[in-house]
């Protein structure tokens, strides 16, 4: 069996990507607030929504991602 | 079983450090205004009627230790054997008036059926014991209103059964009415229900009338006198009013055994300002259980369950509403024409609680507590008989009411001086 190494970058593009995503649904969270004319301190206390569905975009970019790498490799197989 | 709460977790349990704030609606609450200077005394009780409901007062009255049970007296022998294993070694008395002539004694405690205690209040009074008897006051209301006068006329502490007088639910609750939390309250729909034939067991038939005193006319007025009467008493305590209209519907429809008292009754009392407050109750059905709910223009109220509910409550936060319309939109099935209406169903506001939990004491032991401090001090607290007065008397009024079929209006003869009512015959 093949050993993985998890390098120290790749801890911290997967927690950059995380933290992405952690943005991403804060702004949606920011979005919702005006659109249904919430109270600002939401911003504050959906946190927990914000983190429980950053979570959810991060395993569905994660799966995108996979998905992507797989095609690319496939690629560079074929045309070897 | 519940274990007894002392005055200071029922202060705390209010969330408050002293009584004042709860004195305006709950003033009977001063009984308790000299309970630390009270330690040293001691007050000698008999109890009447040690049955089932006695010998639970009597497990309170224990607890107590400014109490000493000093006698007991019961027609029935089964009830003494098993109130002696309670209190081994007390005087114990078959009539009632060999025990107040115990001059030892300071004051009693009734629990017979209704219909014994109007001579046994007057007789208690004459011997100069303070008495506190179970509700209903008395079997009918010239009794009642008998009994007040006399017992205004003399010195002697009085208090009766009403034990959501010291229910800490319930003094909240009405603080919380009072205050106008809830806005103008409009309507108050009371109800008992039960799924049993509210019978006890009985070691033989000629002693059903006895022990299931409940179910008979000469003893009881059956589901009025002895359920109703609670939860009447807390409608007028919400409202600060006396109803003036009472009408009402019974019969017996589940338990067609022997029985003379109803198991399906429904009572309107209607208030001068057309409020309501309606009273059901049914023996054929548990699911319900028994409730006031206090309803205002702003809330509900509902003390037995122990909670509150806002009429407009405050919506999810806002990331939630939008997750929920994507989720609607997605996942919704085909879009038909919609309704012209929607059925106004049941909110489904979870509500809040009034104490941040439900207390395991009913207010019985407060009650008692409140009794034996009043023995003490002399003091009668406020506005006790008159709450009792007016539950006792509505509850025979809704009685009379289903029985004659007829809409009845308050005698003014039965008025005292308390809330709306004056009295109008001295």
């Amino acid at each position: 069996m093949k050993d993985i190494t998890i390098k120290g970058k790749d801890i911290s593009k997967e927690l950059c990507v995380f933290i992405g995503c952690v943005v991403v649904m804060e702004l949606v969270n920011i979005y919702a607030i005006i659109a249904y004319g919430g109270k600002w301190i939401e911003v504050l206390k959906s946190l927990g929504f914000v983190f429980v569905s950053a979570l959810v975009l991060y395993v569905i970019v994660g799966v995108i991602r996979l998905a992507i790498k797989g095609v690319s490799v496939l690629i560079k197989k074929t045309i070897k | 079983m519940e274990s007894p709460l002392n005055r200071r977790e029922f202060l705390k349990m209010l969330g408050m450090a002293g009584a004042g704030t709860f004195l305006v609606t709950s003033p009977w609450l001063s009984a308790f205004a000299q309970v630390d200077q009270t330690t040293k005394e001691k007050v000698r009780i008999g109890i009447i009627g040690p049955g089932s409901r006695g010998r639970f007062l009597m497990k309170f009255i224990l607890k107590n230790p400014k109490v000493q049970i000093a006698a007991l007296c019961d027609v029935y022998q089964p009830s003494i054997d098993e109130a002696l294993k309670m209190v081994p070694n007390v005087k114990v008395y078959n009539d009632y008036k060999k025990l107040l002539e115990d001059k030892s004694i300071d004051a009693v405690v009734i629990a017979t059926p209704l219909d014994r205690h109007y001579q046994m209040i007057l007789d208690a009074f004459d011997a100069g014991k303070d008495v506190f008897c179970e509700k209903s006051i008395c079997y009918d209301l010239w009794q009642c209103h008998d009994v007040y006068k006399r017992y205004k006329a003399g010195n002697r502490i009085f208090f009766v059964g009403q034990q959501r007088l010291f229910d800490s639910r319930y003094v909240k609750a009405m603080k919380m009415v009072h205050d106008g939390v809830f806005g103008e309250i409009n309507a108050i729909w009371a109800y008992w229900n039960r799924n049993n034939d509210w019978r006890r067991p009985c070691p033989s038939d000629d002693l059903d009338e006895l022990i299931n005193w409940r179910l008979y006319k000469e003893h009881s007025k059956g589901i009025m006198t002895e359920l109703a009467c609670h939860q009447l008493q807390v409608g007028t305590w919400a409202f600060r009013e006396i109803p003036n209209t009472i009408m009402g519907h019974a019969a017996i429809t589940r338990w067609k055994d022997r029985r003379e008292v109803y198991d399906n009754l429904s009572c309107i009392y209607a208030f001068d300002s057309g409020v309501k407050m309606t009273y059901d109750s049914v023996l054929s059905n548990k699911f319900y259980g028994l409730e006031e709910k206090i309803m205002g223009t702003k809330g509900t109220i509902e003390p037995e369950t122990g909670k509150f509910y806002f009429e407009e409550i405050a919506p999810a936060p806002a990331f939630v509403r939008l997750v929920d319309e994507i989720e609607m939109k997605v996942f919704n099935a085909v879009p038909f024409a919609g309704t012209s209406w929607e059925p106004e169903t049941a909110s489904k506001n979870k509500g809040e609680y009034i104490l941040g939990k439900t207390p395991k004491a009913d207010g019985t032991s407060l009650m008692l507590d409140a009794f034996v401090e009043s023995v003490i001090t002399r003091k009668q607290p406020e506005n006790i008989v008159e709450e009792a007065y007016y539950a006792s008397a509505l509850s025979l009024l809704g009685h009379q009411a289903v029985e004659e079929g007829k809409i009845i209006t308050f005698p003014d003869e039965y008025k005292i001086d308390y809330l709306n009512h004056s009295a109008k015959i001295q």
